[in-house]
């Protein structure tokens, strides 16, 4: 223990400001924290803290989504030989997906962690961890057979335009991940364009319309059963597709107090009740709940919509931010039917909104505090 | 300490004396001996007041005037390979990310009715920004939103200080925010200084 303690900060010294190795410091920072836990102890205030950090914080985040990869791994293995008419083994699959998703982890974390280093060095910052996640989350949303610069490009434009100049982790006000997709959705359309299906090396004949567009044009008689939506046994993305995993990483996440339950409450919520409306009013063929069936809802809801950093931070703030990203997803997803997922399009808008809530509430309690002293004072 | 206990004393009593024969060193080897081995007298540390809001004194200090309470806690700073990754079924979180949430009561020692769980002065992670602020909401008691408040007193803007409660907090309302927050915030500091920055504009 004390060899490896010793051994790093032999090497910290090395790298210390005037150094000609400087420029690796950060780099050197990183890694140091990653393998040992910091020696700082407390100075000032409190003298005792709590064992979390934002590390423990990610790698929970990400424990939560393994549920989700796994399957998603093995469904996308399965999709890919059931197009081909070929029987496989659940290894196989599982291999199968497991090598299209390895390419993709890779090139991202590469190109973002390069990014994120440089910034560090410049700023003389640490590196922060945010980007952990990011960089797992940006592989799951993609389509299978992305090609793999355009993941670098997105990640690299992700990282720099909605991070780091705007201060780094903690300051973006847009999710990074989504961010990353949205650069694809609008600089790269044919790749990842809303309405085919998403099967990596599909023989063409399968090839066709998502089961929500062709909902949202009308035909509900192709939707797949609700049951095999819910499993996921359905073409897609790595994360999106087994709702029965998101709904796993969902309660690890609640449970571990890491993500805002008030949030994904009220996703579902705004999802449901505008869902109804519309089935309602006959604009949609389909019932409230299937809705939260079908594309990325479930997944944008757990794992997107509730980023402490680009959510509302106000508690009351969190239900509006919630209900009003699922009612507008329901609502792009059934008035626009050139593009069916809306999702995205309705967090990354509420992204930006979340500050307009958030000032709004912090108004409401300033007021409501006003009217308190005058009342004591009369 | 092995034995807690009151004591009467007059003002400036030499702490020393008042420890000799408390032998905080013996007590937490023997909590902590398989944990802890590195610990000896110098890893410990004697705060004046509590752990929350106490301040730092070395044994040989003398106790003052506003002084009632003498606390020793272990001083933590042991690096341990990939920490964040463990279970961690010994480690004391607010969260439930470390697995020590679940522990049964039959860990808890019940002889000296302490537990079983490491509180020593490890920082525990590194200084971050504002990231997960919704613990602060959980542990704060008053009708004012702590981290607007800890945002107005960071940009120094008084007005906005005011509005959101400043005259009815005091720095050490903010010592649980700061024990729970997973960005290492100094909070007290902050509401100190912004008290500060009132205190020399009005």
């Amino acid at each position: 223990m004390d060899f490896f303690t010793n051994l790093s900060d032999k090497i910290g010294k090395k790298l210390e400001k005037g150094r000609p190795f400087h420029f690796l410091y950060s780099t050197y920072d990183a890694i140091d924290s990653f393998l040992l836990t910091p020696k700082e102890i407390t100075t000032n205030g409190s003298h005792i803290r709590d064992a979390v950090d934002m590390k423990r914080i990610m790698i929970t985040v990400m424990i939560a989504l393994f549920p989700a990869l796994l399957f998603g791994m093995w469904n996308v293995g399965h999709q890919h030989f059931l197009s081909i008419g070929e029987d496989a083994t659940i290894w196989q699959s599982f291999g199968y997906g497991f090598l299209k998703w390895l390419p993709l982890v890779i090139v991202t974390y590469g190109s973002g962690l390069l990014v994120e280093a440089i910034f560090a060095q410049v700023r003389g910052h640490q590196i922060a961890e945010g980007f952990f996640v990011t960089g797992f989350l940006i592989p799951m949303i993609m389509p299978p057979d992305v090609p793999l610069w355009i993941v670098s490009v997105a990640t690299i434009f992700a990282v720099l335009f909605g991070k780091e100049v705007f201060g780094g982790t903690g300051y973006n006000f847009l999710n990074p991940a989504l961010l990353a997709r949205a650069f694809v959705f609008f600089a790269y359309p044919s790749v990842i364009s809303g309405d085919a299906v998403w099967i990596s090396q599909s023989a063409d004949v399968i090839s066709g319309a998502t089961p929500l567009s062709l909902v949202m044009n009308g035909s509900t008689s192709v939707l797949p059963s609700n049951w095999s939506l819910f499993i996921g046994t359905i073409p897609g993305s790595f994360g999106e597709t087994s709702k029965i995993a998101i709904l796993l990483g969902a309660i690890l996440l609640i449970y571990t107090q890491v993500a805002s339950w008030k949030i994904m409450i009220s996703v579902i919520i705004g999802g449901l009740l505008t869902g109804t409306i519309f089935h309602a009013t006959g604009a949609c063929p389909i019932l409230g709940w299937q809705h939260l069936l079908l594309g990325g809802f479930l997944f944008g809801a757990v794992f997107m919509a509730t980023d402490p950093v680009t959510a509302t931070h106000t508690q009351s703030g969190k239900y509006i931010y919630g209900f009003l990203i699922g009612a507008i997803a329901i609502v792009i997803r059934v008035l626009n039917k050139g593009y069916p997922e809306g999702m995205m399009l309705a967090i990354l808008l509420m992204n930006i909104f979340a500050p307009l809530i958030d000032y709004c509430v912090i108004q409401l309690n300033i007021r409501h505090r006003k009217k308190r002293i005058l009342r004591k004072k009369n | 300490m092995e034995q807690p206990g009151y004591i009467s004393t007059i003002y400036g009593a030499d702490l020393s004396e008042i420890l000799k024969n408390n032998n905080v060193v013996s007590h937490f080897s023997r909590r902590h001996r398989r944990h802890d081995a590195t610990l000896r007298a110098e890893n410990i540390r004697y705060i004046a007041g509590n752990v929350l809001t106490g301040k730092q004194m070395t044994q040989f200090n003398a106790t003052h005037f506003y002084d009632s309470q003498v606390t020793a806690i272990a001083e933590g700073g042991e690096r341990k390979i990939i920490g964040w990754l463990l279970p961690g079924l010994r480690k004391w979180s607010f969260s439930h990310t470390y697995l020590s949430w679940l522990y049964p009561s039959q860990f808890t020692n019940k002889e000296n009715n302490s537990n079983f769980l490491i509180y020593n002065t490890s920082l525990n992670g590194g200084r971050r920004t504002f990231m997960m602020t919704d613990v602060y909401d959980k542990v704060f008691p008053f009708s004012i939103i702590p981290l607007s408040l800890l945002k107005a007193c960071l940009t120094q803007d008084i007005e906005q200080m005011e509005e959101l409660g400043i005259y009815e907090v005091d720095d050490e309302d903010f010592a649980l925010c700061e024990v729970v927050c997973p960005s290492k915030m100094e909070c007290q500091q902050i509401i100190r200084d912004g008290l500060f920055l009132l205190y020399h504009n009005a």
